[in-house]
């Protein structure tokens, strides 16, 4: 184990690494303050008026900070380091791009030992922003809120809080970023709606699952606070005892076979695993998804839910590394590490979630059991680090990466598409979407893409994202895993495909057309246009998941 | 060999059959239920005699689990027959090597772990074999029997969960799992004690049963810290740390503690404390007669053939250490055995009611076991407790059949739809029965080939094994040799007086003796029905006056049963011939010859008590006539007819004692303890939280539909989304907990 | 420093701290109850990371700076809570969570 480059104090070349972050925090102070001065007003128009404006900024806000982002990290366009022009315009932006991509990912660098600046961060941060920015775009019509101002700063700022969950090194840190993204989660689950019964419900439950979670992870950040303590001599003078790098390193030198750090591992797994809604520690996502509103569900289903799958890997895999087992269950020979669990928990998490689906008959319901059982397939991703082979580690976190993207546009687009539904007509239970096709066809057919996308239907990514994983999870020695994932597809087919009987064969109860508004029209065909590049050339992002490198001996 | 490898699977199969039964939807399905538990049981039975097979040819699976034939158990035999020829309790008693081993750490105990697995040596092997077949049996019994029962089902993964239990101890590797495996058997004999709650009288006998046999447990728990502090180990086997180690029996024998005893001894007293719980001895025997209120068939599998002889397992299992010292513990043992022997059979002369006749029975043979191991007699318990078992589970299924016979009849019908209970009882009296065999040949004729075996008639199974006992006993121990013998001219006479009164005469059950039932409630529920009377309905529509033969259901086990009866003692012919002494030998023992004296003496003893058993149950012509014996002794046939009163005494001080203590602790509690206590409610408060979800969802309103596929499985994962947060809450911690479990016991 | 109380006596306090506070978040019907268990869970939290820094490593900060981290952090979730509360009440006339399950299934 090299040591730990840890940059002591903060400095001004560190801004740009962190710029993302700082425009996120401005954007949702702007939002807070604009919508003081806007019209307030009880009558619909005033209110409408108050909403689009702060959606406006807010969509706008994100968008060109994903733009900023994009540019930043130079997966796009890297600037080449001789370029240079005497023109004046084109000599400034060429020294505003410069600049912008000195704090361009760069590996092993951490912010003062807490905030990794690398290619992680970078692409983890696309994904929460791209999300952000559909959701926003679909609650411009949806209008979920009576108070827009404190509704998109709390999305903002949980958004911010995925960032720095993503990038967070350092226990402290990933705890303080767990809570920024999770406090305004439960508000926007369950305050904002017309004090429905069925939303106070969702966010009371949210919070007290979420609270109690919390309990359990930081009771297992004390207990490996306890053993790194334990590990150094008393009169040492550091600060760094919950970086993950220097619990890896304590443990190494300890031969990482410490009770209280299993524990304590153990504890940080159920404490994280409440993000990602992974059995047992799923129960209140079904609750929470039906009782949100379809764009939040949409938010928390696939942003959150990838902030968890990031920090859970570097948890694991940057403070754990000396916890690594085998992917394998069998009692007696080679179980062991956390590899080994997060087996047996993927195993439980696609048999639960697939069967408990089968019997739903609310949409986003069944979209929530359909989405536990997605993270059983994401957990394939990090399960891939039972192989020691840094290339199929690398290929397992790029595969994970792959699915979360892919996985974030289905999943948006579904709920969008149900949202349009719901919105129109007034429900979301299945029988709502009876005879969707001759009411809408387009809308129909989009959600039907998504749909198929979601059952792992080639070409579309859905089916690439599976069946990288499956390689990742193959090259493993995970192949039973790999034999019930595949299992567990087939009959996940079942409940999709009632879907769409119920769209394109069931009757309508009524012939009235269903209209799609503008901005929830575009997040559908934005989110569809990915979901066929995606399957059709996945190249298009596979160099950019690539790399994340994986490299040997950590 | 295979079934050596898979030994530890025999417990596992009714284990299985209780977990599908009980969590799957074929609990909607009594048939398939029914069905599937049969199954299983055969599959173990096949097993268990697989596995005798590999034991009688002497093969091993160490721990290493390379199956090796070194020893046959003849050649091992006359090493140790030196130590079991000598005079008992001077050397110490030593065990054949066991054939299968196989463990795996269980818990870390300090330094050393705590491991748990599978022993089978010879005798673990035989008994598997007999609780097994008449497990089977019985199965397949209740499949008829308790058809009607609306709760058959659960009926059948309760038994099948007690037999995995039976089967678990009788394989255990130590004395913890055996205990746990006892207790849980305790929990399954309560549960189908109480099968029927609605009658009062049958969820009160379950509690009385529980509590009673609790006391004997307890004591056992004693026993079993005390052994664990000076062994360090709860292991069964002779290597060092285990606790039939030679070194470490002889300083156990040495060793005094506070009380002037020798540990030896104050450990094997603790230890008997359980068997006389379980085994019903005195004085703690009260329970098994009110037994008798569960479910036939439970009757017959619990408490005649497996669960209360393994209390007698129970010592026989620990027998080195009851054998370390100068033998005070085995005193005891054999003087609570032939007390029990004589007194349980001497309150069976006095009652009426066909089971509580068995019952007694029951109680007397436990008490020839015991008695038997009390002696010397390892073999000899060991022997009788196997005949016993097949000829009292025998006698057991074969009184269901005459009670479902009875009760199909038109005057106990009538009783039947205003008194259920009433009517039981009645249909159970033995005075209300006579001349069925004429009605009833196939029960009437493996019913007198149990009665045979149990009155002790050559060459019956009990003759042998009964014998055996005898002349153990009479070679030095002459004062239990006589009490013996008059126990056993007891049990001839009360087996004829009711084996005449029940199949000969004339029928009298067309103006019985009706019951009269004290706490009769008059309402018209009917959910407490015991067992089948699928005829009523469906077969004969008009009932008959006179009873029938029962379904092939009932009648088939009895008749497998009556075969071992009959030949279940020639597995220890106590002669020099080929076959002779074929259990000793395998159990690496020496015993008994053959003495000519001591069979004539209990061979006439019992025609002597047949002979007046027969020319004294003449007596009933109606069922309204006195019992000759009350007329004579009126005070004396009082007091054996409510069994010396103990239960009343029991009542006035035991019970007055423990109702004054409860009175003082409840206000200690309310006063001191109540704030305190409620804090350790919330392990109990977790626990029912789990156990609601589980029970709630997946016991009680899962979905309907006989097929399991998966959309139903489906169903039942959703309904454990119960919407209370506090579930889901629970969920966690339980997830944090099996999942920390699962990884710190990886190796 | 004279080690009065042994660092095990404290860890067990909190481990039982967990528990009590556990036991509060499973039994209490009142959501209200439910909340404070949840803030006993956090407290023991923060006992153990004292114990730890004081024990173990008492010349650096970050045992107590994650305390006083976790102790704002369970202000703000209270809030959110109480708020919470007041919005069930609100819609269901009631805190008592056991009768809130709309959502199930």
């Amino acid at each position: 184990m090299p040591s730990v480059p840890v940059m002591l104090l903060f400095q001004t070349t560190d801004i740009p690494r962190i710029l993302p972050e700082i425009l996120l925090t401005v954007l949702a102070l702007l939002v807070l303050g604009s919508d003081i001065f806007e019209h307030w007003a009880n009558d619909e128009e005033a209110q409408r008026e108050r909403i689009y404006s702060s959606a406006s900024l807010t969509v706008i806000g994100l968008g060109l900070i994903f733009l900023i982002t994009l540019l930043q990290s130079g997966y796009i366009y890297k600037l080449p380091p001789e370029a240079n022009s005497t023109t004046l315009p084109l000599n400034f932006f060429i020294n505003v791009l410069r600049n912008l991509q000195s704090g361009g990912p760069a590996s092993g660098h951490t912010l003062l030992g807490a905030f990794a600046n690398d290619d992680l961060t970078m692409i983890a941060r696309l994904i929460f922003l791209g999300a952000a920015f559909l959701t926003t775009l679909l609650t411009v019509d949806f209008r979920p809120t009576n108070a827009p101002g404190e509704f998109y700063t709390l999305l903002l700022f949980s958004t911010l809080g995925m960032c720095l969950m993503a990038a967070s090194t350092e226990f402290i840190l990933a705890f303080l970023a767990i809570e920024l993204t999770s406090i305004p989660l439960y508000v926007l689950a369950g305050y904002f709606q017309k004090q429905t019964k069925t939303a106070a419900e969702a966010g009371m439950k949210y919070l007290l699952f979420g609270a109690t979670s919390s309990a359990v992870l930081l009771y297992g950040i004390s207990l490996v606070y306890g053993f790194t303590a334990n590990a150094l001599p008393k009169a040492e003078n550091v600060n760094d005892l919950t970086q993950f790098a220097r619990i890896a390193q304590i443990a190494m030198g300890n031969g990482g076979n410490s009770s209280l750090l299993t524990l304590g591992m153990i504890f940080i797994i159920a404490g994280i695993g409440y993000k990602v809604a992974v059995v047992p520690f799923h129960s209140w996502s079904p609750d929470v998804y039906q009782g949100a509103t379809a764009p939040i569900t949409a938010f928390i289903s696939t942003a959150s839910k990838a902030a968890g799958f990031v920090l859970l890997y570097r948890v694991l895999t940057e403070a754990f590394p000396s916890l690594v087992g085998s992917a394998s269950l069998a009692l007696t020979t080679n179980f062991g590490g956390w590899t080994s669990l997060l087996a047996l928990i993927a195993f439980l998490t696609l048999i639960w979630g697939n069967l408990a689906a089968l019997p739903q008959t609310n949409t986003k319901r069944l979209l929530a059991y359909s989405s536990i059982a997605h993270a059983g397939f994401l957990l394939m991703g990090i399960i891939a680090w039972a192989t020691i082979q840094p290339a199929y580690r690398t290929m397992g976190i790029s595969s994970l990466l792959y699915y979360l993207i892919v996985y974030v546009a289905t999943n948006i687009g579904a709920f969008g598409a149900l949202g349009v539904v719901s919105l129109a007509v007034g429900g979301d239970d299945i029988e709502d979407l009876n005879g969707l096709a001759q009411r809408n066809l387009g809308l129909a057919v989009l959600l039907a893409v998504f749909i198929l996308s979601l059952a792992g239907i080639p070409p579309l990514a859905g089916f690439f994202a599976k069946f990288y994983i499956f390689m990742a999870a193959w090259q493993a020695d995970a192949t039973w895993l790999v034999i019930v994932g595949v299992a567990t597809t087939i009959i996940s087919l079942y409940y999709y495909l009632c879907l769409l009987k119920a769209i394109f064969i069931l009757q309508p109860s009524s012939s009235e057309p269903v209209k799609i508004p503008f901005s929830m029209g575009l997040t559908l065909v934005i989110s569809v246009i990915l979901v066929f590049l995606l399957g059709i050339y996945p190249n298009v992002i596979l160099p950019i998941v690539d790399k994340v490198q994986v490299t040997a001996g950590l | 060999m295979f079934f050596l490898h898979y030994a530890w699977l025999i417990p596992i199969l009714p284990l299985l059959s209780f977990i599908l039964i009980s969590l799957t939807p074929i609990r909607h399905s009594k048939q398939m239920s029914g069905w599937l538990a049969i199954g299983l049981m055969g599959v173990a039975t096949i097993f268990a005699l697989g596995l005798m097979g590999g034991v009688t040819q002497g093969l091993r699976l160490g721990e290493g689990s390379a199956v090796t034939s070194a020893h046959t158990p003849e050649q091992h035999a006359p090493e140790t027959s030196e130590n079991a020829e000598g005079k008992h309790g001077k050397e110490a008693f030593v065990f054949p090597e066991a054939n299968v081993v196989q463990n795996f750490v269980w818990a870390p105990t300090g330094n050393t772990s705590f491991t748990m697995g599978v022993y089978i040596d010879p005798i673990a092997a035989i008994v598997l074999v007999m609780v097994t077949i008449t497990s089977t049996c019985i199965h397949l019994f209740s499949m008829g029997y308790m058809a009607a029962n609306s709760r058959q089902s659960r009926f059948f993964s309760f038994i099948s969960l007690f037999t995995a239990a039976m089967l678990a101890m009788v394989l255990a590797d130590n004395l913890l799992l055996f205990f746990i495996a006892w207790e849980i058997m305790g929990l399954c004999s309560y549960l189908l004690i109480g099968f029927l709650y609605e009658r009062p009288q049958a969820y009160r006998a379950g509690i009385k049963a529980f509590i009673t046999t609790r006391i004997g447990d307890v004591l056992m728990m004693l026993g079993m810290v005390y052994l664990y502090t000076q062994a360090g180990s709860l292991a069964f086997g002779m290597k060092d740390g285990q606790i039939f180690n030679e070194a470490f029996l002889k300083q156990l024998a040495l060793g005094k503690n506070a009380l002037g005893l020798t540990h030896a001894t104050t450990i094997a007293l603790l230890i008997f404390g359980g068997t006389v719980g379980k085994s019903a001895q005195f004085p703690l025997h009260v329970w098994l007669p009110d037994a008798m209120e569960g479910p036939t068939p439970v009757s017959a599998l619990i408490h005649a053939a497996t669960m209360v002889s393994a209390g007698v397992f129970l010592v026989g299992r620990t027998y080195p250490i009851f054998t370390a010292d100068d033998g005070t513990a085995l005193l005891v043992v054999s003087a609570i055995g032939a007390f029990t022997a004589l007194f349980a059979a001497s309150i069976a002369v006095a009652q009426f009611d066909i089971k509580r006749i068995l019952a007694y029975s029951t109680l007397s043979q436990l008490g020839f076991m015991v008695a038997a191991l009390g002696i010397g007699g390892w073999v000899a318990g060991m022997f009788h407790l196997l005949t016993h078992a097949f000829f009292k589970a025998l006698l057991f299924l074969g009184s269901g059949s005459v009670i479902h016979a009875m009760e199909a009849t038109k005057s106990i019908e009538k009783i039947h739809h205003d008194d259920e209970y009433a009517a039981q009882q009645t249909a159970q009296d033995i005075r209300n029965m006579g001349n069925l065999k004429a009605y009833m040949p196939w029960t009437f004729w493996v019913y007198t080939a149990g009665y045979l075996a149990l009155a002790g008639i050559f060459p019956f199974a009990g003759f042998w094994s009964k014998d055996e006992i005898l002349a153990d006993a009479q070679n030095g121990h002459l004062a239990i040799y006589i009490v013996l013998t008059i126990a056993a001219f007891l049990t001839a006479f009360y087996m004829t007086r009711q084996w005449r009164a029940v199949f000969f005469g004339e029928y009298r059950g067309k103006n019985p003796l009706i019951y009269v039932n004290p706490e009769h409630v008059a309402s018209d529920h009917h959910a407490a029905k015991d067992h089948g009377h699928v005829a009523h309905t469906d077969q004969h529509s008009s009932h008959s006056d006179e009873p029938h033969e029962s379904p092939w259901t009932i009648v088939a086990p009895l008749v497998v049963l009556a075969f071992f009866a009959v030949v279940g003692g020639f597995f220890n012919l106590p002669f020099a011939v080929p076959g002779g002494h074929w259990l000793s030998h395998l159990l690496g023992q020496e015993s008994a010859e053959f003495n000519f004296m001591v069979a004539g003496i209990s061979l006439l003893i019992a025609l002597v008590g047949i002979g007046a058993g027969w020319s004294y149950a003449e007596v009933f012509k109606t069922a309204q006539d006195k019992d000759p014996f009350e007329v004579s002794q009126p005070g004396l046939f009082c007091l054996l007819n409510n069994k010396y009163y103990i239960d009343e005494f029991y009542g006035l001080t035991v019970g007055r004692i423990s109702d004054g203590l409860a009175l003082a602790w409840s206000w200690i509690d309310s006063k001191v303890f109540d704030k305190l206590l409620n804090g350790t409610g919330f392990f109990t408060l977790f626990i029912s939280r789990i156990n609601f979800i589980i029970d709630d969802t997946l016991l009680n309103d899962g979905p309907d539909g006989i097929g399991n596929n998966t959309l139903t499985t489906g169903q039942a994962m959703r309904q454990t989304q119960t919407g209370k947060v506090q579930d889901y809450l629970a969920l966690i911690f339980a997830g944090v907990v099996i999942l920390a479990l699962i990884y710190l016991y990886r190796m | 420093m004279i080690e009065a109380v042994p660092l095990e006596w404290i860890l067990t306090v909190a481990a039982a701290l967990f528990c009590i506070g556990l036991f509060g978040a499973l039994s209490r019907r009142n959501a209200v109850g439910i909340l404070m268990g949840i803030e006993l869970m956090l407290n023991a939290i923060n006992l153990n990371l004292v114990a730890f820094w004081r024990y173990l490593s008492p010349l650096s900060s970050t045992g107590p700076v994650f305390s006083l981290l976790i102790i704002t952090i369970a202000a703000a979730e209270a809030a959110v809570g109480l708020a919470m509360v007041i919005a069930v009440y609100r819609a269901w006339q009631t805190v008592n969570l056991d009768t809130v399950d709309a959502l199930k299934g």
